[in-house]
C-alpha cells in the first residue's frame, strides 16, 4: 500500500479547504434552524468540480482517482461546517452518479451523469421503504412490463435530496419474480406520470439536506430507463452500497481534524483552577482519543479506497471504514462538547449541530449493527 | 474434482441449512428453494472467484446464472481459459 501524496494532490486538498472555508459557511446556523437547502451553495460546489471529482471529463467530471477524491472530500469536511450540504453531495455522488457511471448505457450517462456532475440536476436514491430498511431486499415496490414501459407501484422513504431532485435511482421488484433475484433498478425523472414526492421528513440533524418520501402510483417508466438488466438491481445496489460504506464518510476525517484543532485551542486557552484545562489529564486524554480515532479512521478510509482502486472491490474494508468512521465521528462530537463545557452546548459554538448531524452516519448506508453483520460474515461466522 | 462437484460441495457444506437438500442434484433449483439468498450469493461469488481464479461481474449476478449447480458451472466454464 502506498498512500503518499503528490504535490498536486495536496494542493487540491488545500484548494478545497480554502474554497469551502471561504464560500460555504455563511449563515449555516440559520440554514440549519430553518432546514434550508442552499441551491446557491450546491452550484458553487459543482462549479468547483466537487460533484464530478471521480468521473471522467467527458461527463463534466475532474477525472480524479479514488484516493485523490478521498483527499479532496476530506478537505471539504475540514473547510465546510455544513454537514448537511456535504451529505447531500456525497449521497448523490456515491448512490446516484456512481451506479449510473458503472451500469448506465452510453445514452444514460450522457443524459444524466453530465448534468449531475455540473450541478444542473440533483440526484436521489430510493431504496428504503416504510416496512423494509436494513432488510432492503424485502421491498414492496413492484415493477411490471407493459409494452415499452415499466409500471411501478409503491413507496420509498428517507430519500435524501428527494424534494429538490430531478433524477432518481429507484429499486423495485419484478412482479413475476419476487425477492432478491427480482430486484431491478430504474432511473426516474421528476414529472414521470404517476410519480410524486411525499411530505418532507423533519429530522434531528443534517437539516440542510432535504429528505422526503417517493410515491409511485402506476408510475410509467420508459424501458430505456432500466439501469442494468432485469433482476440485476440487487448487485447494483450491493455495489453502490460498497461505495457508500467505503467512501461516503471521507469528509468526516476533515471534520474530525477541524474539531480537534478547535478543541486544542480551547484546551490551551481556557483556564480553570489557574491552569489551562488541557493540563488536566482527563481533558488531555479526550484530545488524545480524538487524535487516535481520527488517524486510525483515516488509514482505514485510505485502505478501502486503495483496495477498490487497485482490485475493483473494497470488500470488508468498506464495512470496517463505515463502522469505525461513523462511530468515531459521533464520539469525537461528544468529546468536543465536553471539552468546551457549557459553551459546547450552545448553538453559537456549532458543536451541538455537529453532534446532531453525526448520529445519522451510524444509520444511513447500513446501520452500525449491519456493518458488524457484514464483517462477521467475512470472518465466516 | 470438476467444477460441478466443487460448486455442489461448497453449497452443501456452506449454504444448505435444511437436511432435505442434503442430496443436491445438478438441476435442483437453488433460488426458489431459498438455498441461495442475498447473503448466500455474496459468499458463493467470493468462493467461486477464489477457487477458480475468475472474476464474476455484477451484471452476471442474475437468476439465469445462479439458478442451478449446472448453470453456475456453465458460467465458470465460460470464464476458464
Ligand atoms: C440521514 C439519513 C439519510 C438516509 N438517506 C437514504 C436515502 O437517500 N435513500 C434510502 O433509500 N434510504 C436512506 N436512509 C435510510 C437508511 O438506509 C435506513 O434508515 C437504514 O438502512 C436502516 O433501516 P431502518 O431505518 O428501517 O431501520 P431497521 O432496519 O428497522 O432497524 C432498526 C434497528 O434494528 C437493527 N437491525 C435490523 N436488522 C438487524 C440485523 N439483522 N442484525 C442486527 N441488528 C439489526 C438496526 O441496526 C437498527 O438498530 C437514510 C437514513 C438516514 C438516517
Amino acid at each position: 500500500m502506498d498512500f503518499s501524496w503528490s504535490e498536486d494532490q495536496l494542493e487540491l486538498k488545500k484548494a478545497v479547504i480554502d474554497f469551502a472555508g471561504r464560500e460555504l459557511n455563511e449563515d449555516v446556523i440559520h440554514r440549519d434552524k430553518n432546514c434550508t437547502f442552499s441551491m446557491d451553495l450546491w452550484k458553487k460546489c459543482a462549479g468547483f468540480g466537487l460533484h464530478g471529482l471521480p468521473f471522467p471529463e467527458e461527463y463534466n467530471g475532474l477525472g480524479s482517482d479514488l484516493l485523490t477524491t478521498m483527499l479532496a472530500m476530506e478537505g471539504l469536511g475540514h473547510g465546510c461546517k455544513d454537514s448537511g450540504l456535504i451529505f447531500s453531495i456525497n449521497a448523490q455522488m456515491w448512490s446516484v452518479q456512481m451506479p449510473i457511471f458503472n451500469y448506465g448505457t452510453a445514452a444514460q450517462k450522457s443524459r444524466y451523469l453530465s448534468k449531475l456532475c455540473n450541478g444542473e440536476w440533483i440526484g436521489a436514491h430510493g431504496m428504503s421503504e416504510p416496512d423494509s430498511g436494513s432488510d432492503a431486499f424485502s421491498m414492496g415496490t413492484t415493477a411490471r412490463l407493459d409494452g415499452d414501459h415499466y409500471i411501478l407501484n409503491g413507496t420509498k422513504t428517507f430519500v435524501t435530496n428527494a424534494s429538490v431532485a430531478d433524477v432518481f435511482i429507484v429499486f423495485a421488484v419484478l412482479e413475476q419474480r419476487k425477492g432478491f433475484w427480482g430486484v431491478t433498478a430504474f432511473i426516474l425523472e421528476k414529472g414521470f406520470p404517476g410519480f410524486r414526492i411525499g411530505k418532507e421528513i423533519e429530522k434531528m440533524g443534517l437539516k440542510t439536506a432535504p429528505m422526503a418520501e417517493l410515491i409511485f402510483e402506476d408510475c410509467r417508466v420508459p424501458v430505456e430507463n432500466l439501469l442494468g438488466k432485469e433482476g440485476n438491481g440487487a448487485s447494483i445496489f450491493n455495489d453502490s452500497m460498497e461505495c457508500e460504506r467505503g467512501f461516503i464518510l471521507a469528509s468526516y476525517i476533515g471534520s474530525m481534524e477541524r474539531q480537534l484543532e478547535a478543541c486544542l485551542k480551547q484546551a490551551k486557552g481556557r483556564k480553570q483552577y489557574r491552569q489551562p484545562i488541557g493540563k488536566f489529564q482527563a481533558i488531555a486524554n479526550k484530545l488524545v482519543d480524538m487524535k487516535v480515532r481520527m488517524e486510525t479512521a483515516r488509514l482505514i478510509l485510505y485502505k478501502g479506497a486503495w483496495m477498490r482502486q487497485t482490485t475493483g472491490k473494497a470488500g470488508v474494508d468498506a464495512a470496517i471504514a463505515k463502522l469505525y468512521l461513523s462511530e468515531s465521528w459521533v464520539k469525537s462530537c461528544l468529546d468536543a462538547i465536553q471539552i468546551h463545557g457549557g459553551y459546547g452546548f450552545t448553538t453559537e459554538y456549532e458543536l451541538e449541530r455537529d453532534m446532531r448531524d453525526s448520529v445519522g452516519s451510524t444509520l444511513y448506508s447500513g446501520t452500525s449493527e449491519i456493518q458488524k453483520n457484514i464483517i462477521a460474515q467475512y470472518l465466516g461466522l | 474434482m470438476d467444477i460441478k462437484e466443487n460448486v455442489k460441495k461448497f453449497i452443501q457444506s456452506e449454504l444448505v441449512t435444511d437436511r432435505k437438500f442434503a442430496d443436491l442434484q445438478d438441476k435442483d433449483p437453488l433460488i426458489s428453494t431459498g438455498i441461495i439468498d442475498s447473503l448466500g450469493i455474496m459468499r458463493l461469488t467470493a468462493f467461486l472467484e477464489k477457487s477458480f481464479a475468475v472474476r464474476i461481474h455484477d451484471e452476471e449476478i442474475i437468476a439465469e446464472n445462479f439458478g442451478t449447480v449446472e448453470s453456475i458451472s456453465a458460467l465458470i466454464q465460460k470464464k476458464l481459459p
